[in-house]
């Protein structure tokens, strides 16, 4: 009798904790038998590239989260980003009328990543001296960031105007072809996420910041104790974040084809539940990149799906709101029954 | 050597902790069981969201006519095509509907939807 009760507290245990991949597998199911194309080949790589461009981010803000904070400042960052770079690879530039060529690629891409690192910085610095909580100082960044956006969309003659016309050069960097399956192509910017994801594992486990990370992330008077610089700790944790937000929008640019001031709008959300759907836990000290990369491609696929159900942007938003107080909900179970 | 906390005052223990990164769920006051009710309900927020999106499926394309005459809005399922019309705009030549509203972007008349789209029309004068 004991048993049987065990047992049915073992599968509801096991139900709840894994009720998103149980939700998500069951739409996975339903979009492929109404809409066979789901699993056809061009989908099937046009989600793959939709994850790699939204890996960075969430690679970012997942460091964020393990360190029980949060970073709701990533997708004004990437806009910016975005912005910066669509303005500055042209040879047409109405921000700039005074460039009449396109700054070196690599140019850019290190000026987008000063801008992002030194975002994250502000960020950093104001959690670990001034012990203010990271929504709070990301609440304020983003609203700056969005500012400073406008601001500089209205540069020049360009009136807040979409910025478009990029070189080919950095087009064929980013979305040119890295390898074909049929007639569907590849883009590169897949290589490149991988590549990025390769680099934060490694940084994440192999290094002593990673290691750090995690300690300040799980206890940080125990961190502080063991000898660990937590302050420096939180700033470079930041900082990596905005870097790969920059990235994230050096993409971004050439993926999309334009940027506008609304470029970026609304990224950390999905970032943010990618995390937590991949077990990325706000409990702090808790998280594994191969989690994050699971957590960005199940939401890519169930978004996808839906779009594959012709479901509209609006319900899309409630979707994703809801998704994230699941994702949230069962992680403070896991929390609470470890407890 | 690192000054102890002093437990007996819980404030001045703050103030010798200089950060303050508390986990989201550290002062959650809930019980497990109360927690599992609250997420099947939540669940079930969420299917019936999802049943009521799929049964009101459809894109919506508005068109812009600028100046035109006006075009209704339509309503698609993904992968269809949009019915075409055209705009008409006294001593202009109407050049095709753009996703943009400075015309680079031009929406093809055998392209599919994958979304909702807002076209605007484009004008030679």
């Amino acid at each position: 009798m004991n048993e049987k009760k065990f047992d049915k507290k073992k599968i509801l245990d096991l139900l709840l904790n894994n009720a998103m991949y149980i939700i998500i597998a069951l739409v996975v199911i339903y979009v492929a038998i109404k809409r066979p194309k789901f699993l056809g080949i061009a989908s099937i790589i046009n989600i793959l590239s939709l994850t790699a461009a939204k890996l960075p981010i969430a690679l970012g803000i997942a460091g964020c989260i393990v360190l029980a904070g949060t970073d709701i400042s990533a997708g004004r960052i990437v806009g910016l980003s975005s912005v910066v770079t669509a303005s500055l690879l042209t040879t047409t530039s109405k921000i700039w009328p005074q460039l009449t060529d396109a700054l070196p690629i690599p140019v850019v891409l290190l000026i987008v990543i000063a801008i992002g690192a030194l975002i994250g910085f502000v960020n950093g610095f104001s959690v670990a001296e001034f012990s203010l909580h990271p929504y709070i100082v990301t609440l304020s960044t983003q609203l700056i960031t969005y500012g400073i956006i406008l601001l500089y969309m209205q540069g020049g003659t360009n009136n807040g105007m979409s910025l478009s016309g990029m070189i080919e050069p950095y087009k064929e960097l980013i979305t040119g072809t890295l390898f074909r399956i049929g007639t569907v192509s590849v883009p590169r910017y897949v290589l490149y996420a991988l590549i990025f994801t390769v680099i934060m594992w490694f940084i994440w486990n192999k290094t002593v910041f990673g290691k750090n990370m995690f300690a300040v992330g799980s206890n940080q008077t125990a961190a502080e104790v063991s000898g660990v610089n937590v302050k420096k700790t939180i700033i470079m944790v930041f900082m990596m974040a905005g870097i790969m937000y920059a990235i994230t929008g050096f993409f971004d640019a050439a993926r999309i084809g334009s940027a506008t001031a609304a470029t970026g709008q609304n990224y950390e959300s999905d970032a943010i539940s990618a995390c937590v759907i991949g077990g990325v836990s706000f409990v702090g000290g808790t998280g594994k990149i191969s989690g994050v990369l699971v957590g960005v491609l199940l939401l890519q696929v169930i978004f996808t799906g839906l779009n594959f159900l012709s479901v509209s942007a609006n319900m899309l938003y409630i979707i994703k709101g809801l998704i994230i107080l699941i994702a949230c909900a069962i992680d403070m179970r896991k929390y609470l029954t470890k407890k | 050597m690192s000054e102890r906390p002093d437990l007996k005052d819980p404030q001045k223990t703050q103030q010798t902790t200089p950060l303050n990164l508390h986990n989201l769920y550290s002062h959650v006051k809930i019980s497990v069981k109360t927690l599992d009710k609250i997420i099947v309900g939540l669940i079930l927020v969420l299917v019936i969201v999802v049943v009521y999106a799929i049964s009101n499926q459809g894109f919506t394309v508005e068109f812009d006519p600028r100046g035109g005459t006006p075009v209704e809005s339509q309503k698609h399922l993904y992968g269809e095509k949009i019915d075409w019309e055209v705009s008409e705009r006294e001593g202009s030549r109407f050049l095709g509907w753009a996703v943009d509203e400075d015309c680079k972007v031009f929406w093809g008349e055998d392209q599919e939807i994958t979304g909702s789209v807002r076209l605007y029309a484009c004008w030679e004068e």
